[in-house]
């Protein structure tokens, strides 16, 4: 079906085209808005990363699958966002950013002092976030992770652990707070 | 999913375990829905990328649909000032509506392709001209009137009544109006005005375009706050024509506004070039463009409008200059909020800076308080402004800077605003068939407005995104 439809979104078919984001568009939003924390900001980057894999069907080898080649796509535009939200600064090639400390405040700091999930996710660098959404929410393996974020597959399993660390204690807490204990 | 996954924690469970728990608990976090019209937009972004693509012979991509469209070279973008760049996206609009109903399908690449067609047409245009005219029964004054009108994508216009008496042009180059006043007998100018240092648009003092404003203009904002509509193929004048029928909200007036409007689009063009207006079926009026022409060539002095020897002419000036946004602080005091978000093709095109300020506001009622800095933002024919202006002493004197007054009356929306410079505030919001699309609101020391050819979402995603 997703082969049929990739076909037809290549030949200008925007029925297909659409149908076919329709397939991956839960998971795009969960990257998106967990990234990005705002509806708004979400389909703004959402139209903008499926106009840019529209565009760039014909460039579409098929050497990954179609939902994780249209997830970096999704992803590149949600870190385009949020680095004009940052103030405008110069361009970096997503490798460097991976190796630029984040501005943020230590995430450990910050999700001891939450219990909920959602907040302890949104207090993770987004880089970091897209790395458990991708592999533990979604289910990817670490090489198409790695394609899909731009970063060594040694990146990803870093990024990931630091992640789950935090994740889990804010976890066990939120589900300790439920608990009354 | 790392390490060996054997590990327990202290409550028994491995760490493949932890991870899968973790997943679990993630996979169950909210997700928004798109937001209403999301994938309206995005079809017509689409839309345009692939006529965009044939017209510039960039990537085409294989076996195209849009056959149906006039192609033509893509000329740089356009910088028009009147109102009828919202008949452009009215029509656009309303077509988008028309695709998003359940179960038209087959509509939707139609739709798409009048929106391409639009799109195409504003966005490759340098100039359009033709004869106005305008048949009325009530809102314009009972009759037939005819105007020989010209409009460019420097924001220039000429407005020449037939026969002649009350004319009208803008040079944008010198940022001066000139117009003849034929008083109550038409063919006989008695006096002329000349009106220098115009605001870039509303709610100063700016360039006259009301009678292509309410003859086209406001028509078409009223097709972009409705919604739905019938799109069916017809011949307009000997052209291939779409034609447009969609009902539209009452504004609550003194006068008899129309509640249904149909709207002819020339397919060669994608220019709206005519507006038929009914209430209950009975006729209200028609504005109609006859000898449509696009991108003729204009005489270097097509909008100075000459006085006739002897004739007594009143001069004034507006106080707007225009300036660099840098030097902005230095004259009014303060640093005006500036648009961090503009929908795709918008640009910065003016800042203009007055610090006497003007009249705004139903029958100019409201305080004239200075320091009044006007940020005009183009895309082809569409415009929107930005202002911003001193509150002054008393705030309680303060009233909608873009009331549209004269029988007229408003119902503005309450919204909160969000991010930005605004953030929290309360701002009002108006999208009225009469209208000018436009909010205001109050900050501590300043009136801000953002009016002009933007949609609902767009205003409030621009308010909030003023830093």
């Amino acid at each position: 079906m997703e082969t049929w439809l990739l076909a037809r979104a290549r030949a200008g078919d925007l029925d297909a085209f659409a149908r076919l984001i329709a397939l991956h568009d839960r998971a795009s939003r969960a990257l998106a808005y967990r990234l990005l924390e705002d509806p708004h900001r979400m389909d703004d980057a959402l139209q903008e990363a499926y106009l840019k894999a529209f565009r760039s069907l014909h460039h579409f080898e098929g050497r990954s699958g179609f939902g994780s080649w249209l997830h970096r796509i999704v992803y590149n535009a949600c870190i385009d966002l949020l680095r004009r939200r940052r103030g405008g600064g110069h361009d970096i090639a997503l490798e460097e950013a991976a190796e630029i400390p984040d501005p943020m405040p230590d995430p450990g700091e910050v999700a001891a002092h939450r219990l909920d999930l959602a907040a302890a996710l949104a207090s993770l660098p987004p880089e970091m976030r897209a790395a458990v959404l991708l592999v533990d929410a979604e289910g990817m393996d670490y090489r198409t992770t790695a394609d899909v974020l731009g970063i060594p597959i040694g990146t990803v399993r870093s990024r990931l652990n630091r992640a789950r660390v935090l994740l889990r204690r804010a976890l066990s807490e939120d589900e300790r707070g439920r608990s009354g204990t | 999913m790392s390490g060996d996954g054997k590990h327990r924690d202290g409550h028994g469970a491995t760490e493949r375990e932890r991870d899968e728990i973790l997943g679990a608990a993630l996979r169950r976090l909210e997700i928004p829905e798109h937001r209403q019209g999301f994938h309206t937009e995005l079809r017509a972004m689409l839309a345009t990328d692939v006529a965009e693509r044939k017209a510039t012979g960039v990537e085409p991509l294989e076996k195209p649909r849009w056959h149906t469209l006039r192609r033509g070279p893509v000329r740089h973008p356009l910088r028009w000032t009147l109102g009828l760049s919202a008949a452009a996206a009215a029509v656009l609009a309303v077509f988008l509506v028309v695709g998003d109903l359940p179960g038209t399908s087959p509509q939707m690449a139609s739709a798409a392709e009048v929106r391409a067609a639009v799109v195409h047409a504003w966005a490759s245009a340098e100039n359009i001209s033709g004869d106005l005219v305008i048949r009325s029964e009530r809102v314009f004054g009972k009759g037939t009137s005819r105007w020989a009108f010209t409009l460019t994508s420097r924001g220039e216009f000429s407005l020449i009544a037939l026969p002649r008496g009350a004319d009208r042009a803008y040079d944008a180059g010198h940022n001066v109006e000139r117009s003849l006043d034929a008083e109550s007998n038409p063919g006989e100018p008695v006096f002329g005005n000349l009106i220098k240092g115009l605001a870039p648009g509303l709610p100063d003092s700016s360039p006259s375009t009301t009678i292509l404003d309410r003859s086209l203009g406001s028509v078409v904002r009223a097709l972009v706050a409705s919604g739905g509509g019938t799109v069916k193929e017809t011949m307009y004048r000997g052209r291939p024509a779409w034609l447009l029928g969609t009902d539209i909200r009452v504004n609550l007036s003194a006068y008899m506004p129309p509640d249904h409007l149909q709207v002819t689009v020339d397919r060669q063009t994608g220019f709206p070039v005519r507006v038929v207006a009914t209430r209950g079926r009975t006729f209200v009026w028609e504005s109609r463009i006859e000898d449509l022409r696009v991108n003729v060539r204009l005489p270097e002095d097509a909008f100075r409008l000459e006085f006739p020897p002897g004739m007594k002419v009143f001069k004034t000036d507006a106080g707007f200059r225009r300036v660099p946004l840098a030097r902005v602080p230095t004259i009014v005091g303060y640093q005006p909020p500036v648009a961090s978000w503009v929908p795709t093709g918008y640009r910065l095109t003016e800042v203009a800076v007055s610090r006497k300020g003007s009249p705004t506001g139903s029958e100019g009622s409201n305080p004239v308080t200075g320091g009044v800095v006007s940020l005009s933002y183009r895309r082809g024919l569409d415009q929107f402004l930005v202002t911003t202006r001193l509150v002054g002493g008393d705030r309680s004197a303060w009233g909608d800077p873009l009331a549209t007054g004269e029988g007229f009356r408003d119902r503005p929306e309450r919204i909160r605003i969000k991010g930005g410079a605004l953030d929290g505030r309360t701002v009002r919001l108006l999208i009225d068939p009469l209208a000018v699309p436009h909010l205001w609101t109050m900050t501590e020391d300043l009136v801000v407005t953002v009016s002009g050819d933007l949609t609902r979402a767009e205003l409030i995603r621009m308010a909030s995104s003023l830093r």
